[in-house]
């Protein structure tokens, strides 16, 4: 069945990611970050980036380290533990590392040298531009397009809430871009559309201000506007009218690192809380001896628990699914287990990640009454910063239970294509 | 039977008078004498100073070649003096130059050693038992020696200084070999006021809400450099009054000092999350009700503008003595 | 091209203990070991050593439980090669039982330039294995070293003493105990780490470095008890008629619990 036992260089990794992060990412490090907002700091980044933990799973001839997912995900966990505003992992392990490691698998030389490898030494930024003004859970019915023009490919189109554009354009990168490259077919609306690597400096690429967001302040939270941007067909991602599947593929990585970050986060909370409601009494007794504080801290522990355990298991099938007879296959041979299957595990621990970090930053703060609600503690931080993934960043909550129930039921239960 | 000596030596006279008076009652109850190990470069004063306290002989070699207390030179002369005399005890005190030394002895001698020892007591065998610190001060551990001579180190202000007694002990001039030092001392700095900060600070004075003026820190800034101290304060004259820009806290700077003094403070959790691991509190508050009186090891209920003046003078008479 | 030999413990993290609350006994049989923080300051100082003037760096260390992913960590910081003294009878072996293995396995590691100990173990804080393991291998120590240069085979070394400080020079063979100033150990990177998996952690018994009988038969000193001590805050009310009174009571207090001189 399931061996659930960390190897050495497991242990040790985890280790020095742990100890790494108590030497720079301290609480008041991660409280200054909150409070002074985007660009993310560079120093940290740098630091990241030559621990390894950024894009860890790439393999070793791209300029990665060949992890495979469970050893990211643990040193996901870590990050998130680390800062709970989720500022760090929304951005490095959920964008650059779910994202990039996808980008990475489907882009060109050119690409991996310009792009990917400074992203992994943290020198560059890449993300995915994949919200539009018109929304953001239906990939299939964005209206960016992609015209062929002998060797380039000129691409039109608006992107919206995307992580990371401030960062892009301060420290250069890009962005993985879905564009319509074919007629819609309505029977099959995911077909004809192709992935790019859009440079943010590319000429007719004009980013837009970034928003005000409630939380996890330290990343950006931005836009751009294409006017027929040229692209050489050299920046493509894989092949022409993929870019669905592909996408798909991304999201997958990048929401196992959420709920990895979102488990890191939890554990967190629950850690800053423990001391506090052992030593502070009311009414003469410790508020860790009632029961109702109790209960409530019970059922947190065992929802992270099973969440590490999903997370853990998630990352067993991404593995797999990746090194079939011990290469990285294209996602639709994949043997063990169908996509479909795997993207069921994935929405699970997209889904119970984020709103658990929610629900244990908002229990803290309760135990702790009005001096929980101040900023001299992570959660209200916390509290803001996963928001952003239970409003919808890497995919709405509701679209995850869509996704489970798609499996549970057949595929002609989902509401709408 | 008889035991052999008691031995005690430092080269700081401070340290080897109040090992003096511990060495005493050891070689009282073991019917034996006490000998002082003086051995240094120019020590004619500490020597008389040592026969004076009680001990019934000193054992003096005063030469050049102990000037820079190198390991070699004294080492040499203590392992020639215990194969002469088979001494039952050996003290040293603990200090940095202390502790090498007792440790290569006790390895050239193939015998055992407890370092920092703060309490002793004979057994029934006549042997030594000894006290110390261990794991990070999350206990403490009784040892007894398998072997001799028993060798100790002993920190500085664990025992009380012996006081002048009796006849002037003999001096004996050791006529030994002394071995050359194997390091070259090139230079000796005498050591910086090293910028220490609050988190490493041994004395904490801390002000709380109790404090109406800023300008009042000025008494504490006075007890904190009588004492050796860092002053430091609590959040809300930080935040809310914003008259410091750190504080002492759980969100703030988290301090373990050997004294806490928390003046004025009432001792909310967070602040007493961030001295916790002081190892004496004192916390002086005109509220009887006050939460950190909970936490304290000694307080005084009263008004910080009277007692810290009072305390400043109290503590200039006894640290001249 | 020094060699030099980093001698580690792996020693309780005293961070981690626990208490028996009904018996005051210390739990330290459950409790994780870790390698000694001044350790780490040693081993990162001679990485730092052979990073500017090659040579090899190999860490030792003996112990009772099997130290090899600690070991591994030491491969990750730079370490060339990690041998650890692997036997049950070093759970009560004293610092002369130690110092003499060490001597042993050191001696079967054959010729060494320096050899760096951290200045005490966080468990113990004797400091008595490295200035003993000098002594058994007749070579000189300096301890206290929060600065090392070395120039051919002389080292000019840093001495923090607590009135002063004092440069020494001294020619290796040489032992030297590093204080926590002498650097900031580093932490392995993750490339570090999956190359130390190459590296060669060797594991010899007591037997296999002919370790005889009388060094380490009996140990020089016993622990004959471990138990916490009285933590409670004590609480006490210091009065008096006056605040000179008070003040003067207060102080006596201090004294006594030798917090200030006097």
């Amino acid at each position: 069945m399931y061996d659930f036992t960390e190897t050495e260089e497991q242990k040790l990794m985890v280790k020095a990611v742990k100890e790494w992060c108590e030497r720079h990412l301290t609480p008041e490090r991660v409280r200054e970050m909150d409070d002074k907002g985007h660009p993310y700091p560079k120093d940290i980044v740098e630091g990241l980036a030559s621990l390894g933990v950024i894009m860890g799973t790439v393999p070793q001839e791209h300029g990665g380290l060949g992890l495979d997912w469970k050893t990211q995900a643990l040193i996901a966990e870590v990050i998130g533990y680390y800062d709970p505003t989720v500022a760090t992992a929304a951005g490095f392990m959920a964008v650059e590392t779910g994202w990039g490691f996808t980008i990475n698998r489907y882009c060109s030389e050119v690409v991996r040298e310009k792009y990917v490898k400074p992203a992994i030494r943290g020198e560059k930024f890449v993300g995915i531009g994949a919200t539009e003004p018109i929304g953001g859970s239906d990939v299939a019915g964005h209206r960016t397009t992609a015209r062929k023009e002998g060797d380039y490919w000129i691409l039109n189109g608006e992107k919206t809430f995307i992580s990371g554009t401030e960062e892009a354009k301060l420290w250069g990168g890009g962005y993985w871009v879905n564009a319509r490259t074919g007629p819609v077919i309505p029977e099959a609306p995911h077909r004809n559309i192709t992935a790019f690597f859009v440079p943010i400096d590319a000429e007719g690429v004009e980013v837009i201000e970034p928003y005000r967001d409630a939380g996890r302040m330290a990343i950006s939270t931005g836009g751009f506007v294409m006017k027929d941007v040229k692209i050489p067909d050299e920046y493509r991602l894989g092949e022409v009218g993929k870019g669905f599947y592909y996408t798909m593929e991304g999201f997958d990585n990048a929401r196992l690192m959420i709920g990895a970050s979102c488990a890191g986060a939890t554990r967190r909370i629950l850690d800053d809380a423990i001391p506090y409601i052992k030593e502070r009494k009311v009414f003469g007794m410790p508020l860790a001896k009632y029961e109702a504080i109790q209960f409530e801290l019970a059922e947190l522990y065992m929802e992270m628990e099973a969440l590490k355990l999903m997370v853990m298991k998630t990352a067993w099938m991404q593995d797999i699914r990746y090194k079939e007879e011990g290469l990285p296959v294209k996602v639709s041979e994949a043997k063990t287990f169908k996509p479909t299957e795997i993207a069921k595990w994935i929405s699970m621990v997209k889904w119970k990640g984020p709103f658990l970090a929610l629900k244990a930053a908002e229990k803290a703060m309760i135990w702790f009454g009005a001096a929980g609600y101040t900023k001299e503690y992570l959660f209200e931080a916390a509290w803001r910063g996963v928001m952003s993934y239970v409003v919808g960043a890497e995919g709405g909550q509701n679209i995850q239970k869509i996704v489970i129930g798609r499996e549970l039921l057949g595929k002609e239960y989902v509401p709408y294509k | 039977m008889s035991a052999g000596e008691v031995w005690v030596f430092s080269e700081n006279l401070d340290l080897a008078l109040e090992m003096l008076s511990e060495g005493r009652r050891l070689a009282d109850r073991l019917q034996t004498e006490l000998s002082a190990i003086t051995l240094g470069c120019n020590i004619k004063e500490q020597v008389e100073e040592i026969a004076k306290h009680n001990v019934d002989k000193v054992y003096l070699m005063d030469n050049p070649v102990f000037k820079s207390l190198q390991t070699e030179p004294y080492l040499s002369v203590f392992t020639e003096l215990a194969a002469r005399r088979s001494p039952e005890i050996i003290l040293i005190g603990s200090t940095k130059r202390g502790r090498e030394l007792a440790a290569r002895l006790a390895a050239r001698l193939k015998t055992g050693l407890v370092q920092d020892a703060f309490k002793f007591e004979i057994d029934e065998r006549g042997m030594l038992t000894a006290a110390r610190i261990v794991y990070g001060g999350n206990g403490v551990a009784l040892i007894t020696y398998q072997s001799k001579p028993q060798i100790a180190t002993v920190p500085p202000r664990t025992f009380e200084k012996a006081k002048p007694f009796g006849k002037q002990a003999d001096i004996i001039s050791l006529d030994v070999k002394v071995d050359e030092p194997k390091t070259t001392v090139v230079e000796v700095r005498p050591a910086e006021v090293a910028k220490v900060r609050i988190e490493e600070a041994r004395v904490v004075i801390c002000g709380g809400r109790g404090v109406t003026k800023k300008e009042d820190f000025k008494m504490f800034e006075e007890l904190a450099s009588i004492l050796g101290g860092h002053v430091g304060a609590t959040r809300p004259l930080a935040e809310d009054r914003k008259w410091f820009s750190e504080w002492v806290g759980l969100s703030g700077k988290k301090v373990k000092p050997e004294i806490y003094i928390g003046c004025g403070v009432s001792g909310m959790i967070q602040h007493i999350a961030g001295i916790r691991d002081s190892k004496v509190i004192v916390t002086i508050n005109k509220d009887p009700n006050a939460p950190i009186f909970e936490v304290a090891d000694y307080i005084v209920v009263g008004d910080i503008y009277q007692i810290i003046p009072a305390l400043i003078e109290a503590l200039k008479g006894a640290l001249k003595k | 091209m020094p060699r030099i030999i980093v001698c580690l413990k792996y020693a309780i993290d005293v961070s981690q203990i626990k208490v028996d609350s009904a018996t005051r006994k210390l739990l330290i049989a459950d409790a994780p070991r870790k390698i000694s923080d001044f350790d780490k300051n040693a081993l990162e100082e001679a990485v730092k050593i052979k990073v500017k003037h090659g040579g090899e760096v190999i860490a030792l260390t003996a112990t009772a439980e099997n130290a090899s992913t600690a070991l591994r960590e030491a491969l990750a910081m730079g370490a060339d090669k990690a041998i650890q003294i692997q036997d049950p009878n070093i759970q009560n072996a004293d610092t002369m039982m130690v110092s003499n293995i060490l001597a042993e396995a050191i001696r079967k590691i054959g010729s060494f330039d320096i050899i760096l100990c951290g200045e005490a173990s966080i468990d113990s804080y004797s400091g008595q294995v490295g200035p003993r393991l000098a002594e058994v291998l007749g070579i000189p120590a300096v301890t206290y070293v929060s600065k090392v240069t070395l120039e051919g085979n002389t080292l000019t070394v840093e001495r923090s003493l607590e009135d002063c400080s004092e440069v020494i020079m001294v020619k290796t063979p040489v032992l030297l105990t590093v204080t926590k100033e002498i650097n900031v150990p580093r932490v392995p990177t993750l490339m570090d780490i999956i190359k130390a998996s190459k590296k060669e952690v060797l594991t010899w018994t007591l037997a296999d470095i002919d370790v005889k009988g009388e060094k380490i038969a009996t140990p020089s000193i016993k622990v004959v008890d471990v138990s916490a001590p009285k933590i409670e805050r004590k609480r006490i009310k210091i009065s008096g008629e006056s605040p000179k009174e008070i003040a003067e009571n207060l102080v006596k207090a201090l004294i006594q619990e030798g917090v200030i001189g006097g």
